[in-house]
């Protein structure tokens, strides 16, 4: 095993080092945004309807925003000196192995990345609940943890499904990509997606005739159910297959392009 | 040891940049690596600190394959290139955040390095101009005691005391455990300093010998007018000849050997000069 916690602990230093400006600027951008649409929001529906409504509306979708968002983006950052040479030292191209570096990008682009953003949306979430009382004398209910931990809860993979893989497809175009990782290879895994999913559909519909894709996916659960594999439902094998099996395929492509990249 | 075996390498499948390339590099050794301009001594060096991933064959040190990038290895291969930015840093920041990959890093050394190159400790390392990056990257290479030293050429960019500082540290780092690369053009920069020579050309190294072995049967001699006897390469300069022929014992001969002169006659005439240096050597023959 290559991985050694000292020098991971040294790795990080440089990149968030590196990534601290850009991380913050984007940060400031994103909220600066948020704030811009709530107020828009408010000032328009809010006469109409119950503005507590608006905000955790508003919360609720901006926290998983800047979380989805930070993860592509930070994700199609990874490798950055293996695509542009001279920033050799700007990184820690010469230091880390192969192994050190993909599992620093793994793990900053999601875990840490995910953690910097729930603490200042939380920041953030609370001035603008004392900001809005302020201005027009109301007490909202201040927006909590608990909202976010409702997301993840037993069940619900959702959205720590679509991380992984978002975080997967991202880091893997980032070994392919020189410029404009994100647009790109969110672009052509849409395409792929939409291939795949007509291609079943013809398939489907070739051996079943007029079977919804939607149908067949429950038939897949169904069948699993029946045969005793211990899927006993179908959100388990739906997580399994593209929450797990998929993005560990994908992060495992992405290591091996790594170790054949350099330069 | 660095063991090069057999190793290919093209930037692109169609064109190859190095062929067959069978080198053993030994410890102790200030090893200069020269050519013309694209034969590919940079890629040469990249494939040695395992930042490029060869087509065929492999470079090893300590029996590990550079290019596996394992942490023992890493920790070992230092490698200044050519052209470089460094990151938005004060010099401190810059030990504090990379000075830890290297466990045999000398911070004394470090110091005095820049004190030779004259340099304060920079504030904000992107800030710099070239040639004071530069210094403090070589300082920075030097201390980190590698095994494996690598530089691309390291003068380019340099003042003229720089130069001269550079070959200081470079001749009072050396130890029987450590090895220099050096890839340059600026050879007379590094005469005093270089103790093997390596010429990179078509693809393949056309010489590899030490200086001891050069200088030990080879000499240069100077003669007004045409040169009379045989010669491996003769060039003239305001009405002399200098004539690069095996080594003999006469006043007129000269000591040391210019690099230059010496990469001209190897790439003039490289088998010739290479079968002459692998015989045994015969000292005593005298011109008159």
């Amino acid at each position: 095993m290559e991985i050694q916690w000292n020098r991971l602990s040294a790795l990080a230093k440089i990149r968030l080092n590196q990534r601290f400006r850009s991380s913050s600027v984007w940060i400031l951008g994103f909220l600066l945004i948020c704030t811009i649409i709530l107020f828009g929001a408010l000032l328009d529906f809010g006469s109409k309807n119950n503005p507590q409504k608006i905000l955790t509306t508003f919360h609720n979708f901006f926290l998983i925003a800047i979380v989805m968002a930070g993860v592509a983006k930070w994700a199609s950052h990874s490798f950055m000196e293996l695509r542009s040479p001279k920033q050799i030292y700007s990184g820690f191209m010469l230091p880390a192995s192969n192994l050190e570096k993909w599992f620093f990008e793994v793990v900053y682009s999601l875990p840490i990345w995910t953690g910097i953003s729930v603490v200042v949306y939380l920041i953030y979430a609370q001035g603008i609940n004392y900001l809005l009382s302020e201005i027009v004398g109301f007490e909202f209910e201040g927006y909590k943890i608990a909202n976010l931990t409702q997301e993840l809860r037993a069940g619900n993979f959702g959205f720590l499904k679509n991380l992984l893989l978002i975080q997967s497809i991202c880091l893997l175009g980032s070994t392919f990509f020189k410029k404009r990782v994100m647009v790109k290879t969110l672009l052509i895994s849409t395409l792929i997606y939409g291939m795949g999913l007509i291609l079943i559909s013809i398939i489907m519909e070739s051996l079943y005739g007029e079977v919804s894709f939607l149908y067949f996916t429950e038939a897949i659960g169904y069948i699993l159910k029946n045969n005793n594999l211990r899927m006993n439902s179908f959100p388990i094998f739906a997580f399994m297959i593209t929450g797990i099996l998929f993005p560990a395929v994908l992060y495992y492509w992405a290591f091996v392009r790594v170790k054949k990249m350099h330069l | 040891m660095i063991m090069i075996d057999n190793l290919t390498y093209g930037y692109s499948k169609q064109q190859t940049l190095l062929e067959n390339i069978t080198l053993k590099l030994e410890p102790g050794s200030v090893y200069g690596l020269l050519g013309k301009n694209g034969v590919g001594k940079s890629t040469l060096l990249h494939l040695m600190a395992g930042l490029l991933n060869p087509n065929k064959g492999e470079a090893n040190w300590k029996g590990n394959n550079v290019f596996d990038r394992k942490v023992e290895t890493l920790s070992q291969i230092y490698m200044v290139p050519e052209e470089f930015e460094l990151p938005n840093l004060s010099g401190a920041k810059f030990l504090d955040q990379y000075a830890p990959f290297y466990p045999c890093f000398d911070f004394d050394n470090f110091m005095a390095n820049l004190e030779g190159f004259d340099l304060q400790m920079p504030k904000n390392l992107k800030k710099q101009s070239m040639g004071e990056k530069k210094k403090f990257l070589i300082s920075f290479a030097i201390a980190t005691r590698c095994a494996v030293i690598l530089m691309d050429e390291p003068t380019n960019g340099l003042d003229i005391p720089a130069k001269s500082a550079f070959r200081k540290m470079v001749a009072s780092s050396v130890t029987e455990k450590s090895l220099f690369v050096i890839s340059t053009h600026q050879v007379r920069d590094l005469e005093q300093v270089i103790d093997h020579v390596l010429i990179l050309d078509s693809k393949k190294v056309i010489f590899n010998h030490s200086i001891f072995t050069i200088q030990d049967q080879l000499s240069v001699w100077k003669q007004d007018g045409d040169f009379k006897g045989d010669s491996f390469y003769q060039t003239k300069t305001m009405g002399s000849s200098f004539n690069l022929i095996p080594k003999i014992t006469s006043t007129s001969e000269s000591d040391t050997i210019d690099f230059e002169f010496l990469f001209n006659a190897v790439m003039a005439n490289p088998t010739v000069i290479n079968n002459h240096l692998k015989t045994p050597s015969t000292h005593g023959n005298t011109m008159e």
